[in-house]
């Protein structure tokens, strides 16, 4: 059975056709660079048969991406089974991964505002694929669903009760498909059973990022939220802020809050505080050979409030989590800029983690372990494969559907 | 040194007498005037007059003191408020639109009632204007907050600064580290990692509406909430401010008024899961903290519930002995001074010792 996994991101649409349950992935590739431009151009890497095509075009938006990615998929003849996508929001309705049918669009629907960054892109491309692929199943796979572990004193805000009630606001968490499936790539690796895993998980993508406490393999809390905006500092989310600020632009523009959302979801985080660039890696790379001491300094601050956020829920997960077994770094900034890890753990002996520099700097394969010898923590480069835990998700609701 | 301290509420105006050398407050205990008994127009000059009878059956005041919440990045410790002070703190209105304005007008109203008597202004905002940028920066764009004075402070910073003295009197063997965490619990607590003698971490923001919840204030929310009230509900900002400041924390969690001190100090059942919530986010800040100063070795509460740190104390201290700290084991005590009398010590310090303001 071939199963096509979309994996919509806040900057990236991630394709993979899996053929399951071999696993062996037939055609895969990413679109890069979506939305807002930056440093360097929107981009396909599109990978089948052992070979990598880049092909740069203009994506302005997600659906666009995807009718460039279907026409590179049809040119190979890539025709799959079913179709799995990433929902960033199941809201307290989908627990688990589900058949999309018209109640399960409708109650996604219903769910769509409370993740306005990824939900209505991952709709549009349902409805695409309906109308590309008729009659072909779609599955649903929940980033929330991860995190319905997470204990009430964990999920809850301090409101009043019944205004909560009300309105579900809770902490939902995101980032679920990845963080489970690094946790248990690191359990492997480290040769315990996964229901034994006591770990932080930090997904640091190069459009959303979040931190994941993981007790006996499961999530016990995370840095998103009741939406994706909480938490790190993310390429153009803001991440934690003061409620005056949301409430004093609230007041500033007569009650749009449209208007506030936008600014706060996707022009704030990386690209807000430097002006520049949506990428922190662009601003590491302006950093080092910036004159202009007005915008190193702007740069500067960037890199090190992002850095600083990371470090700060590192140590807050990890005087909450007992006796950590490892820190688990994933996803494209986690996995490529040793810098970013470095950063963020040095002079953590107090936690037990100790990062070997030389190791850091120099890895070549995953997993990876950069810990010294003597780290009682150890600090993991795990590659995440969210579109195969997405393949085996839809694989085994349509397995049991049949 | 008679010294007089006077401390704004947003609804009161709470006073104090001390003898310096005596070291309490002066035959009075400390008072409030709420704001029902104020009087329109000079409503400070009448309350002062009202209070001078008082004053001089003691002995000639050799000072005013006054709590200023907030001092934005320009005051960076107490000053004496002359002209000049006061024209600075008047630009800050706009940051802080209703507590400045009342603050100049009580400056004014105690220099026209107590001429000659110099007036100290004593900002909990100071000890915070260090912060490093990292600490302070917001997720935004930095274009729209050209501002230096938007930016996160903390907002018991006297506290703060008296925890981390009494750290260093009490274990002199932690000065050379000085990796001090100074809990701070009044009706809206804050945590502060203080590394040698500056705050490296606070819990609160640009308001103290972020980071713990309060006995009425939700603390930290995912800013989307907001927003999610607004379309949810179609309130207005005023609706959601009443709703954020007035009726959510201990309050909203609880369902009815109850303090740190009681909440901590009881065994009902009812109140388990907020003290479970309470414990947890006080545990994640702390861990933020310990990573901010890379270790830990001391812990110090303040503030008006102090002494919940009896009960708070050896569990924290439990579950921070961590690997790195000093012999797996963590010092913590509390510090029960008033904010009178601190606020009393230091304005002696800056009388004596500090004629000129302290600006930046």
């Amino acid at each position: 059975m071939d199963i096509l996994v979309f994996n919509c991101g806040s900057s990236s649409l991630k394709y993979k056709l899996i053929s399951m349950p071999s696993q062996t992935v037939v055609a895969g590739g990413e679109a890069q660079r979506i939305g807002p431009p930056t440093a360097e151009p929107s981009r396909i890497l599109h990978q089948w048969r052992g070979k990598q095509d880049v092909v740069e075009v203009p994506m302005r938006d997600h659906q666009s991406a995807f009718d460039e990615v279907m026409k590179i998929l049809e040119t190979a003849q890539c025709r799959p089974d079913g179709v799995g996508h990433r929902m960033v929001h199941g809201g307290e309705r989908f627990h688990c991964s589900v058949l999309i049918d018209r109640q399960v669009f409708e109650d996604l629907e219903a769910v769509a505002d409370l993740a306005p960054l990824h939900n209505p892109p991952a709709m549009a491309l349902i409805q695409a694929c309906l109308k590309r692929y008729p009659g072909l199943p779609q599955v649903a796979v929940f980033d929330t669903a991860f995190h319905a572990t997470i204990p009430e004193y964990a999920r809850t805000y301090a409101l009043p009760r019944d205004l909560a009630a009300e309105t579900r606001i809770r902490k939902y968490g995101f980032h679920g498909t990845s963080h489970q499936y690094v946790a248990e790539q690191a359990a492997q690796f480290l040769n315990i059973p996964m229901q034994k895993l006591n770990a932080v998980s930090c997904h640091l993508g190069s459009g959303g990022a979040s931190l994941c406490a993981i007790q006996g393999g499961q999530s016990i809390d995370n840095t998103m939220g009741f939406s994706p905006l909480q938490g790190l500092i993310m390429s153009t989310r803001c991440g934690d802020l003061d409620p005056a600020i949301p409430l004093q632009m609230l007041a500033r523009t007569n009650g749009d809050h449209a208007r506030v959302e936008a600014v706060l979801n996707k022009k704030s985080g990386v690209l807000g505080m430097s002006g520049a660039s949506a990428d922190i890696r662009d601003i590491l790379a302006a950093c080092s050979h910036q004159e202009d001491r007005h915008r190193f300094r702007k740069y500067n601050v960037t890199v090190q409030s992002y850095l600083w956020r990371i470090r700060k829920y590192l140590g807050a997960y990890l005087a909450i989590v007992e006796s950590p077994a490892a820190v688990i770094f994933t996803d494209t900034i986690g996995e490529t800029v040793p810098y970013v890890r470095w950063s963020v753990c040095t002079d953590l002996d107090v936690f037990g983690i100790q990062i070997d520099a030389r190791k850091n700097w120099s890895v070549e394969q995953y997993p990876a372990d950069v810990a010294t010898e003597g780290s009682p923590v150890r600090v993991l480069v795990i590659q995440t494969n969210e579109e195969l835990a997405i393949a085996q998700f839809t694989h085994q609701v349509l397995v049991h559907e049949n | 040194m008679n010294i007089l301290v006077l401390r704004l509420g947003l609804n009161s105006l709470h006073y104090a007498y001390f003898r310096h050398y005596e070291r309490q407050p002066v035959k009075h205990p400390a008072r409030r005037i709420d704001r029902s008994r104020w009087h329109a127009g000079n409503k400070y000059v009448d309350i002062l007059r009202e209070m001078r009878p008082e004053e001089s059956r003691l002995a000639p005041l050799d000072a005013i003191t006054i709590e200023a919440k907030y001092g934005g990045v320009m005051f960076t410790g107490p000053v004496r408020a002359d002209l000049a002070v006061l024209e600075k703190l008047k630009k800050l209105t706009p940051c802080a639109p209703l507590h400045v304005p009342e603050l100049v007008e009580l400056v004014q109203a105690c220099q026209e009632v107590f001429p000659g008597v110099p007036v100290v202004l004593d900002f909990e905002t100071a000890f915070f204007v260090s912060l490093p940028d990292r600490e302070h920066s917001l997720g935004v764009d930095a274009d729209i907050i050209r501002d230096p004075n938007f930016r996160k402070f903390g907002f018991y910073g006297i506290y703060h600064e008296a925890a981390r003295e009494y750290a260093w009197e009490c274990w002199p063997d932690i000065r050379e580290t000085s990796r001090v965490l100074s809990l701070c619990l009044e009706p809206r607590p804050e945590i502060a990692a203080i590394l040698g003698n500056k705050p490296v971490m606070v819990t609160s923001g640009v308001t103290p509406l972020e980071g713990l919840p309060g006995h009425t204030t939700c603390g930290d929310l995912d800013p989307f909430i907001v927003l999610s009230l607004a379309r949810m509900k179609k309130w207005g900002p005023e609706q959601i401010n009443d709703v954020l400041t007035q009726k959510s924390g201990l309050l909203g969690l609880a369902g009815r008024p109850v303090t740190i001190q009681e909440l901590f100090e009881s065994n009902e059942e009812e109140w388990i899961p907020v003290q479970d919530l309470m414990k947890y986010r006080i545990l994640l800040a702390c861990g933020s903290g310990i990573a901010a100063m890379s270790g830990l070795d001391a812990i110090v509460f303040s503030g008006r519930y102090a002494s919940a740190g009896k009960k708070l104390g050896p569990w924290l201290a439990s579950r921070l002995s961590l690997r790195g700290s000093r012999k797996n084991n963590v010092y913590w005590d509390w510090y029960d001074e008033p904010i009178d009398q601190l606020l009393a010590d230091r304005a002696v310090q800056v009388v004596m010792t500090s004629p000129l303001a302290v600006t930046k």
